[in-house]
């Protein structure tokens, strides 16, 4: 082995112990079954994760993102009502096309974040600025305070808008806005 | 009858048609999001016993805009959805606050269920929906008190949302005239200088105004002429009563300069020292929801900018104008049709210089920004520089610095070139409307209808109308900006602490120390209760340990203890009087705390112990530093007390960090004192140490000791065990013990660790 190999054969062994100490329950198709409540709620039994090797019934699971702008549908932390983690999915498009549909349904209702797709008016009053925008989910106005700490630049083109009530709106890319949405939301960027 | 939201008639005639009985309307909400996840209208109303969400569009309003302020249109409504409940079988309505969107969600037949989603706009409308659902559920009634919220989240002139809701102020609405008038204010102080400045400014106005006569039309119509006239070969002379006259103008341009630049200096001081004894003394969620360091840089820039606006606005406002007038009253009486001429090409350069300002604000700012996202990204990696080093990041932190400056110094070039290519053409107008005044003028000349010195004048004059109307063009811009700063200032000065002193506060200059919690509720963040009704009492000259897991609201319960947050439901007592009583300054006189997070000042380190006591002589502060255990390594410090700390002075240890605040907190000699931590950065034997010197000096003090290791809390009175917000707990140590609870496990806990050091 040369001196190389023999470094990066360390390294993998050191990632792996990691791995082995924090021992994150990860909910995969196999173990995991996600289902619609009757209340148009998430539940799920979790193979053999219960007392004794018993299967662990939620009758409400909570989902929450860790990398909410770069990896979406990856590492998802799956909660109790109490917000305790109960497990983790590591891929989402791991799991069939019905689970998928569900929990990504879940997911956009808790990240509830319009795209905007078109920008009719932006006018700049004292330290607001007042929005006129189209969005994927329709028409809508807000108002924006303190624009350099609200409107967040996450990567390259990708921009998230805070307004004052706390209402996210997402653009994902700007360049793929037309020229005059742009020219007006330009001295933000 | 007061629903949360009117519910307009359409809406409930197709209720109606639903076989509702709209007579018997009880509540009634809208929401702006439907199941999907688009914007629509959501009703949930409630008539009798029968529940209804009905989603559509509503083609008059929408949830976003108050009614009042459109037309009127005839209504109609794009139903979508519907759904019926009966209100008998709902049970524990609830509001599910999500990232950024929000669920309601209440019991139907023991099934939770999602009645409707909204955005974070309408959460208080929903929050106080929930709670009049749960009083109409324990058969209570809805009385007009129960809305005794501030009336409105919109402008009632213009039906805009009002942006900030703590200060219901329509930005389009507000009397900018008012904003105007207060900063006028702060000029008050100087009369003298504004009258000075006013004098010096009209003479410079009458004096630039008549320069062209003498300066060009006697020059060539009377001096360079034929012989004959009284001015002929006089030219020396000519040339000293010009030179006098540039003198004098040239001294009354300095003298009015430098008085108002004092004067607009001494105002801008009195705004920033204003704004920051306004910051001082409000309270600490007032920073939670903002940036400090950008507040200051903020307030620090605004005030700039009144100062420039000031110092090159105001005066030139009068001197263009007067400039403008007098020229163009001294140009139409000398030669009218050349003036038309001239005239022409104003609007034109006017709307030109407006264009081109309206540019650079936008291409400024954009730089401005890419300028300080720079910097703070290099404040960060140098602030963080350990961290940098230790990972061995160097090579990345350049790549990020490098990528920030990129864009800092495109946006630079773009505005650079842009200019070097706007300001030539700017001049080309000026430029062709002289070369027509020329060729016209030339032509009068020759044809004898102007004198030649008429016609020198009438150019100077001409050049001198170009200035104003620039400036003019450009005063809008320069006038928003500046109306923006003032307002941004007065942001600062008008917000209200929430933490206030009562009115008639109770003075309590000699307290017992009793502490007392009553059902105390607290939250930082609307709707996350972080001390959930927790009660407790401490009697005066107890002390009392706290310890609960990490995040349990231990220091929380300190805050509240020095009043830096109001409590949100309960109350807290010293001496059995409301802590929202007592006269803030005894209050902070009486308790003294050393917080989990240090802070050192900049200065030295006998300033630093002295800083709640500035008063305090030396030998006070070294019998502090001794019981605090610290006198010992500052002795040993080259310039001992005098050594420099804080910032990026002299580095300090944990410890001795803490010893410093430690010494601080004594020195005030407090009636109750609170230790959050503080002894947690040391060894045993130094905790020890400073421990058996406070109880001589606590006794009869109440003490509050917060730890996580139960070694620091072995002279403690009683234990209180606070867990996820709740005195889990209380009692002495042997009670806690025998109850075999959390306090038990703990300490066995901790008494194994000990134990296995042993053993090995
Ligand atoms: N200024 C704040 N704004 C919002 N939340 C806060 C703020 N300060 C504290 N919290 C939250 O309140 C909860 C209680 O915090 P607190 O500081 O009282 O915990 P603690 O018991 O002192 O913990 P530790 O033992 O780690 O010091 C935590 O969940 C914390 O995240
Ligand atoms: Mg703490």
């Amino acid at each position: 082995m040369t001196e190389q190999e023999l470094k990066n054969n360390d390294l993998s062994q050191e990632k792996e112990s990691l791995m082995a100490v924090a021992d994150i329950k990860y909910i995969t198709p196999e173990n995991g079954v996600f289902r619609r409540t009757a209340g148009n709620l998430v539940a799920l039994t979790f193979r053999g994760m219960g007392e004794n090797g018993a299967d662990l019934e939620c009758p409400r699971v909570l989902l929450h993102r860790s990398f909410p702008f770069t990896m979406p549908m990856e590492y998802l932390s799956v909660q109790d009502t109490e917000f305790n983690e109960i497990g983790m999915i590591r891929d989402l498009r791991a799991f069939d096309e019905q689970t998928q549909a569900l929990l990504t349904q879940e997911l956009e209702r808790k990240y509830f974040c319009p795209e905007i797709v078109r920008v009719l008016s932006v006018k700049e009053r004292f330290s607001y600025s007042y929005w006129e925008v189209e969005t994927s989910a329709g028409a809508v106005e807000f108002a924006v305070h303190d624009t350099f700490r609200n409107i967040i630049r996450a990567g390259n083109n990708r921009v998230l808008i805070l307004d004052v009530d706390g209402n996210r709106y997402n653009i994902t890319d700007t360049d793929q806005l037309d020229a005059q949405s742009l020219r007006k939301i330009e001295m933000y960027l | 009858m007061r629903t949360i939201d009117q519910v307009p008639p359409h809406i409930l005639t197709l209720l109606g048609d639903k076989g509702f009985d709209t007579a018997d309307l009880r509540l009634a909400v809208r929401s702006d999001v439907d199941m999907d996840g688009r914007y629509a209208d959501v009703w949930l109303v409630l008539c009798g016993d029968d529940f209804a969400v009905l989603s559509g569009y509503d083609r008059v309003q929408t949830a976003r805009k108050p009614l009042a302020t459109l037309p009127e249109i005839k209504p109609c409504f794009e139903q979508l959805d519907y759904r019926h409940f009966d209100f008998a079988q709902m049970e524990e309505p609830k509001v599910e606050q999500l990232i950024s969107g929000n669920h309601l969600s209440v019991n139907v037949g023991g099934e939770r269920q999602i009645l409707c989603r909204f955005s974070h706009t309408r959460l208080t409308d929903m929050n106080l929906f929930i709670a009049l659902f749960s009083k109409l559920k324990e058969g209570g009634c809805i009385t007009d008190a129960d809305f005794d919220r501030e009336d409105s989240l919109f402008c009632p002139k213009c039906g805009m949302r009002y942006p900030d809701q703590a200060r219901k102020l329509c930005p389009k609405c507000m009397d900018k005239g008012t904003l105007w008038k207060r900063i006028l204010f702060f000029f008050g102080k100087y009369k003298r200088y504004v009258a000075l400045s006013m004098g010096f400014m009209v003479l410079n106005v009458v004096l630039s105004i008549v320069s062209p006569l003498v300066g060009s039309q006697l020059l060539y119509d009377e001096v360079l002429v034929d012989a004959g006239t009284p001015w002929y070969g006089q030219a020396l002379l000519y040339i000293l009563i010009l030179l006098g006259f540039r003198l004098l103008l040239l001294g009354i341009q300095v003298l009015q300069g430098r008085t108002v630049a004092k004067m607009s200096a001494r105002v801008v001081y009195d705004v920033k020292d204003t704004v920051f004894t306004a910051m001082q003394k409000l309270s600490l969620s007032f920073f939670n929801s903002r940036q400090t360091g950008g507040l200051m840089n903020r307030v620090n820039s605004d005030a700039q900018s009144l100062f420039d606006f000031f110092v090159d606005g105001v005066p030139n406002i009068a001197v263009s104008a007067t400039t403008m007038i007098g020229v163009c009253v001294i140009m139409f009486t000398m030669q009218w049709k050349l003036t038309l001429v001239v005239l022409t090409c104003v609007p034109l350069f006017f709307f030109a210089i407006r264009f081109t300002f309206a540019l650079f604000d936008r291409l400024w700012r954009r730089r401005w920004s890419s300028f300080h996202s720079m910097n703070s990204q290099l404040g960060d990696s140098l602030s963080g520089i350990r961290v940098v080093k230790a990972f061995a990041k160097e090579g990345v932190e350049g790549a990020r610095f490098e990528a920030a400056n990129a864009r800092a110094t495109a946006s630079d070039c773009s505005v650079r070139q842009r200019s070097a290519t706007i300001w030539p053409l700017l001049g080309l107008i000026i430029n062709v409307s002289t070369y027509i005044v020329w060729l016209v003028g030339g032509w009068m000349v020759v044809k004898g209808t102007l004198t030649f010195g008429e016609y020198m004048t009438f150019s100077a004059y001409m050049s001198m109308i170009y200035g104003p109307v620039g400036f003019f063009a450009q005063i809008s811009s320069w006038w928003t900006n500046c109306t923006n700063s003032i307002q941004r200032i007065f942001e600062v000065l008008d917000a209200r602490p929430d933490v206030c002193e009562a009115e008639n506060p109770v003075p309590m200059p000699e307290m017992q120390g009793a502490v007392e919690f009553k059902d105390v509720s607290f939250h930082y963040v609307v709707n996350k209760d972080v001390i959930k009704k927790a009660s407790f009492a401490i009697g005066a000259g107890q002390t009392i340990g706290i310890v609960g897991r990490t995040g349990a609201g231990k220091s929380t319960i300190a805050n509240l203890i020095t009043r830096l947050y109001d409590v949100s439901d309960g109350e807290v007592l010293i001496d059995g009087v409301n802590i929202k009583d007592i006269a803030m300054e005894d209050l902070r006189k009486n308790i003294s705390i050393v917080s989990q997070e240090i802070f050192i000042f900049m200065g030295t380190i006998a300033d630093n112990i002295r800083y709640a006591r500035p008063d305090a002589t030396m030998e006070e502060v070294i019998a502090a530093a001794t019981i605090a255990n610290a006198h010992e390594f500052i002795a040993k410090l080259p310039e001992g007390y005098e050594t420099y700390v804080g910032d990026s002075r002299r580095r300090l240890s944990g410890g001795e960090r803490q010893r410093i605040s430690i010494a601080r907190a004594i020195l005030r000699n407090p009636k109750i004192l609170i230790l959050d931590e503080a002894t947690a950065s040391m060894d045993t034997t130094t905790e020890r140490r400073i421990q058996e010197a406070l109880t001589r000096l606590v006794k009869g003090r109440t003490t509050v000791i917060i730890a996580h290791r139960l070694s620091t809390l072995r002279d403690a009175d009683v234990l209180a065990v606070i867990d996820e917000g709740k005195v889990a707990e209380y009692g002495t140590h042997a009670e806690l013990f025998a109850r075999k609870g959390i306090y038990h496990k703990l300490y066995t806990l901790q008494l194994e660790a000990l134990k296995n050091v042993g053993v090995e």
